[in-house]
C-alpha cells in the first residue's frame, strides 16, 4: 500500500467509509497478529492465540478513539505502519501485565564468540567523528554493527534478515570495527 | 564453561541466566561499545510503509545474499520488527478475526464534537455553554465547603482533629472532609448505619464524592469496616496513598502500615549481593465477608470473603493471598 493510497484510505475512514476500514484490516491484521504473537512469545508468555487476537482488536479500538485521533494524526505524519506496530507490542505487553506475567524479554545475554573488541580502542575517539567515519564502511558492514550492536540481534538473527552467510558476520563486524578504527585514528592524527 | 565455573545471577524478575567471568566482561565491553556507537552514528529518519516494506522482504528473497538491506531498517527497531513479521510472510486471520475487527468500525466509538457554524447561532450557542459552565462552576464552588450535618458519630473512644476546620460539630460529631486521629481505639457509626472500628493512632477522613458516596481516606493505621448494603446509587470507597477499596455492602479492614522487608543490593564485581533491612509503606485489606474490588495505578483485584490484599510502595502488582492469611 503506497504512501498516498494509505492516506486515501484514511481519508475515507474520516468519513466513515465501512469498506476503507474493512481494506485497512486486511491489509494489516495478519501482520499485526503475528507481532502480537512474537511479542508474546519474546517474553516466554503462553499466550492462547485469543490473546494475539485481542491484543489486535484493541490496537483498532485505540485507532478509532477519541474521534480517531491517530487516524487525523498519521494523515498528517504518514507513519501509519510504525504507529500500528508499537501500538500492538504495547497492548500485548498490557494483557501480560494484566494476567500478571512480570518477566523481562527472553534475551540471550550470552555474547557471540566472534565479538571480542576492545572498547577503550574505540572510545578514547570523540563520538562527533564517528558518524562520518562510519559512512565509510561498506554498507553490509553498517547494517550488521547496527543490527548486532544497536538492536542487539544475534548472529543468526541477522543471518536470517540479511541473508549474509551465519559464518560470515562476526568477520564482517570484525573487519567493519577494525576498518572504523583506522579511520578514526587517520583523520583524528589529520586533524590535529 | 564447566559448572563450578557458572554463577547463578537474578536479574530484577527473577529470571536466572547463567555466564562466568569472561562473559560478563565481554558484556561490559560490549555495552562500552554500543553507547559509544549510539551516541555517533547518525540515523536515518525517513520510515518505509507497508508496501515498500514488502518490496524489500520480495527483494531480500529474490537476490539473497546480493541484497543490500536498507540502512534505516538496521537502525529502526520498529520497522526492522514489521520486516521480521513481513518476512515469515504471516497468513491472513481467521474469518472470525476479521469479522470481529471490522465490526469494530462504528461501533459508536466515533464522537463527533460539537461545533457551530452559522456565526449567528454560534455566538448565541456559545453564550448559552458559558452560561452554563458558569452556573456549574458558581455551584461547585459553593458546594465546595465541608457539609455542616456530620456523616456519623463517635459511639466509642476519642478522636482528635488534627486540621484547623471552620465548621461547627459536637464533641462526638465526625466532620466531613477533616483528617482526625484517635488517641485510642474508635467506633464511628455512620448515617447509613455503617460502622467503622478504628485502631488507636489511625489518622482518616470521612467525605463525599460527587455522586453522594462516602470516602474514607486512611493516611496511616487500621480501621475495620462493616459496610451496610448501599442503594442502587450509592458507594463506599476507602482510599489510601497505593490503591483503593470499593465496596458494596460487606466487612473488611485496611491497614496502612510500615513493613520491614529485607532488601538485596547489588554491589557489582561478581560479589555476593548485600542484604538489608528497610522499611516500606504497605496497605493490607481483609475481607471478612462478600466482595471488594481493590485496585491500584496497574491493575485491580476482586478480593472475597477471607482473601487478603497487600499493595506495596514501589510495586506495581497487588499480592492476593487465601485463608490463611485472613484474621
Amino acid at each position: 500500500m503506497h504512501g498516498t493510497i494509505a492516506q486515501e484510505l484514511l481519508e475515507r475512514l474520516l468519513r466513515d467509509d465501512h469498506a476503507a476500514w474493512a481494506a485497512l484490516v486486511d491489509e494489516y491484521a495478519g501482520l499485526l497478529t503475528t507481532l502480537a504473537r512474537r511479542t508474546f512469545s519474546a517474553y516466554g508468555y503462553p499466550a492462547a492465540e485469543q490473546d494475539a487476537e485481542d491484543a489486535v482488536a484493541e490496537v483498532w479500538r485505540n485507532l478509532l478513539a477519541n474521534d480517531r485521533r491517530i487516524i487525523r494524526q498519521e494523515i498528517d505524519n504518514g507513519h501509519l505502519l510504525q504507529t500500528l506496530v508499537t501500538l500492538t507490542r504495547n497492548r500485548s505487553i498490557d494483557i501480560m501485565r494484566r494476567r500478571k506475567f512480570y518477566t523481562e524479554p527472553l534475551v540471550d545475554q550470552m555474547p557471540e564468540p566472534e565479538a571480542e573488541i576492545d572498547a577503550d580502542a574505540f572510545t578514547q575517539f570523540p563520538a562527533a567523528l564517528l558518524a562520518a567515519a562510519f559512512r565509510q564502511l561498506a554498507p553490509k558492514e553498517q547494517v550488521c554493527i547496527k543490527l548486532f550492536y544497536l538492536q542487539r540481534k544475534k548472529y543468526r538473527e541477522i543471518a536470517v534478515l540479511t541473508a549474509i552467510p551465519l559464518n560470515s558476520i562476526g568477520p564482517t563486524i570484525g573487519r567493519g570495527l577494525l576498518k572504523l578504527r583506522h579511520i578514526l585514528a587517520e583523520s583524528q592524527k589529520s586533524g590535529s | 564453561m564447566t559448572e563450578p565455573e557458572q554463577q547463578k545471577v537474578t536479574d530484577a524478575s527473577c529470571h536466572a541466566v547463567t555466564m562466568d567471568t569472561d562473559d560478563r566482561a565481554a558484556l561490559v565491553t560490549d555495552e562500552k561499545l554500543r553507547r559509544w556507537l549510539q551516541a555517533g552514528i547518525e540515523m536515518t529518519t525517513e520510515h518505509p510503509d507497508c508496501a515498500a516494506l514488502r518490496a524489500h522482504v520480495a527483494a531480500r528473497q529474490r537476490l539473497g545474499a546480493d541484497w543490500d538491506m536498507p540502512q534505516h531498517l538496521a537502525e529502526c527497531p520498529v520497522c526492522l520488527s514489521a520486516f521480521e513479521v513481513l518476512m515469515e510472510q504471516p497468513a491472513a486471520p481467521s474469518a472470525a478475526a476479521r469479522a470481529r475487527f471490522v465490526s469494530l468500525f462504528g461501533d459508536g466509538t466515533r464522537r463527533r464534537v460539537l461545533w457551530f457554524k452559522k456565526p449567528a447561532t454560534g455566538w448565541l450557542m456559545k453564550a448559552a455553554l458559558f452560561a452554563l459552565i458558569a452556573g456549574g462552576a458558581a455551584w461547585l464552588f459553593t458546594n465546595a465547603n465541608p457539609r455542616v450535618d456530620p456523616p456519623g458519630k463517635l459511639v466509642q473512644g476519642r478522636a482528635m482533629r488534627v486540621e484547623k476546620q471552620s465548621v461547627p460539630a459536637s464533641a462526638d460529631a465526625i466532620v466531613y472532609s477533616t483528617w482526625v486521629e484517635t488517641s485510642a481505639p474508635a467506633i464511628v457509626r455512620l448515617r447509613d448505619g455503617t460502622s467503622l472500628e478504628i485502631d488507636a493512632a489511625t489518622r482518616y477522613s470521612i467525605a463525599t464524592d460527587q455522586a453522594g458516596g462516602t470516602v474514607v481516606t486512611i493516611a496511616s493505621g487500621r480501621i475495620t469496616f462493616d459496610v451496610v448494603p448501599q442503594p442502587p446509587l450509592g458507594s463506599f470507597k476507602v482510599r489510601t496513598s497505593m490503591g483503593g477499596v470499593d465496596v458494596v455492602g460487606t466487612r473488611f479492614s485496611v491497614d496502612c502500615r510500615p513493613e520491614a522487608v529485607t532488601a538485596f543490593e547489588n554491589i557489582g564485581g561478581g560479589q555476593i549481593p548485600q542484604a538489608r533491612q528497610v522499611e516500606i509503606t504497605s496497605v493490607v485489606v481483609i475481607v471478612s465477608s462478600g466482595t471488594v474490588r481493590v485496585f491500584n495505578k496497574q491493575e485491580e483485584v476482586m478480593l472475597k470473603a477471607g482473601h487478603t490484599a497487600t499493595l506495596r510502595n514501589n510495586t506495581p502488582f497487588i499480592e492476593e493471598m487465601g485463608d490463611s492469611h485472613a484474621r
